[in-house]
């Protein structure tokens, strides 16, 4: 299952590299950062940003994705001891939606 | 007695074919030779030849077939961990080959500047910017690699048992056998990163590494081989200027750095952690390191610093109780001249 990139246009997300619980986060992090949403031209252009917290740190991890049309989704990445199968399941069947809206609206 | 040499005559020379000259020859010179064999070296003499090896020592048994792709990833893992004291781990997303090159090309001018900066102070530094590579890695044979390094401490006395027995011994003979184990896998004596040994000892300690959350997901490393904090500030500056803090250079100074490819590639970068002379450092504490002046001299020069003001401050103390008692016995000396002088004058006067 692939993550709707193009449905996508911001990310946040802070974390601790140290900790295991960040795995999502950075994993999200390397699948939404390509050639074609990096470059701040490109109509798929998402904006990163990316906090990370001192090693000792112990807030949990989390990330915020909005996709087009406003909606924003925070996931308590840490919290809720999501894996990346989780994270990416959430992200895409949301995506998913908006996509179908489009397509139905023609 | 032995027969005489007869020295052959010459009209014999000139016989025949050249064949039946050789063989007269030769066997004149089998008896001339002395019957006397040169006595063994005192090292043959007591020590016997090892019994030969069942392997031969390149290629050692190790635990998993060395001809894997892996195997010998996981020798230059641990060769790289070994001989890199200092190394800093980013993470790259999905980075093209052209941004690749382009960030290591101004990854080595950036380096090339630091080491000609050194020379140019005159510092004996080696120069270090050749040997320091990017590189991205394989995160799970990586990790296994740092487990080794980190934990494998060979058994000595495995070590010594599996060594070929030495004639010193008188019951040891040349044709003595090697233990039966060895040119085995399960060999105690191989200790080397690939054998079994090896394998067995870091096999129970998974995760056990600070570095294992670490090396998740795509991970590049840049090694440097030796602790240069110049030379890591420089590379930081290049490879990630606003994560790091260290201020990239400007568009006139080096405008190949703001070219697009380059920028587009240095997005997907972030800087996750360093390791400091086997010691894990997060992102402020690499900071800290790269803001060492002057690098392991200028660590030095402010040790020094340190040292030599405390031991001034150790003579002022140590000096200050033969002072004070100095004073102390200065002011009663003036005390009692005073007392005394009075006397006298008083006993003049009287």
């Amino acid at each position: 299952m692939s993550i709707p990139i193009h449905t996508i246009t911001t990310f946040r997300t802070t974390f601790n590299p140290f900790s295991q619980a960040s795995r999502p986060c950075r994993l999200v992090l390397s699948l939404l950062r390509t050639p074609a949403s990096a470059s701040p031209a490109s109509p798929q252009h998402i904006d990163i940003k990316v906090k990370q917290l001192p090693r000792n740190s112990t807030e949990q991890p989390s990330m915020t994705v909005g996709f087009k049309g406003g909606k924003e989704v925070t996931l308590e990445v840490g919290k809720r001891g999501m894996k990346i199968g989780d994270v990416v399941e959430e992200i895409s069947r949301i995506g998913r939606a908006m996509e179908r809206e489009a397509s139905l609206k023609g | 007695m032995p027969p005489r040499v007869r020295v052959p005559s010459l009209h014999r020379q000139t016989l025949r074919c050249p064949q039946e000259l050789r063989v007269a020859s030769r066997s004149a010179s089998t008896v001339a030779a002395p019957a006397v064999t040169p006595a063994p070296s005192i090292e043959r003499m007591t020590r016997s030849k090892a019994p030969i090896a069942r392997t031969p020592p390149a290629q050692l048994p190790s635990h998993r077939n060395p001809e894997y792709r892996r195997s010998q990833l996981l020798r230059q893992y641990t060769s790289l961990i070994r001989t890199s004291p200092l190394m800093v781990i980013f993470q790259h997303n999905n980075l093209k080959s052209m941004e690749w090159a382009s960030i290591r090309r101004e990854l080595t001018k950036a380096l090339q500047k630091v080491d000609e900066k050194i020379a140019s102070e005159g510092r004996s530094a080696p120069q270090l910017a050749p040997y320091i590579k990017l590189q991205t890695i394989q995160t799970s044979i990586f990790e296994v690699a740092i487990r080794i390094v980190e934990y494998f401490r060979p058994n000595q006395a495995a070590q010594a048992a599996g060594q070929p027995p030495s004639a010193v011994d008188p019951i040891t003979q040349t044709s003595a056998e090697l233990p039966a184990l060895s040119g085995s896998r399960d060999d105690p004596a191989l200790t080397h990163d690939l054998s079994r040994a090896a394998y067995a000892a870091v096999r129970n300690l998974k995760g056990r590494h600070e570095l294992g959350d670490i090396l998740v997901g795509p991970i590049a490393i840049l090694s440097i081989p030796a602790v240069s904090p110049e030379h890591m500030k420089a590379a930081l500056s290049i490879l990630t200027p606003k994560e790091s803090g260290f201020a990239a250079p400007t568009r006139k100074g080096n405008p190949d750095y703001h070219d697009p490819i380059v920028q587009t590639g240095l997005q997907k970068l972030n800087l996750l952690a360093a390791r400091v002379d086997g010691k894990v450092f997060d992102i402020n504490e690499t900071k800290w390191v790269g803001s060492i002046e002057g690098g392991m001299d200028g660590l030095r020069a402010q040790l020094v610093m340190a040292l030599q003001s405390m031991g001034s401050s150790v003579t002022s103390t140590l000096e200050g109780a033969g002072k004070s008692l100095y004073l102390t016995m200065e002011s009663r000396r003036s005390v009692l001249e005073e007392e005394q002088k009075p006397a006298e004058e008083k006993t003049e006067s009287s």
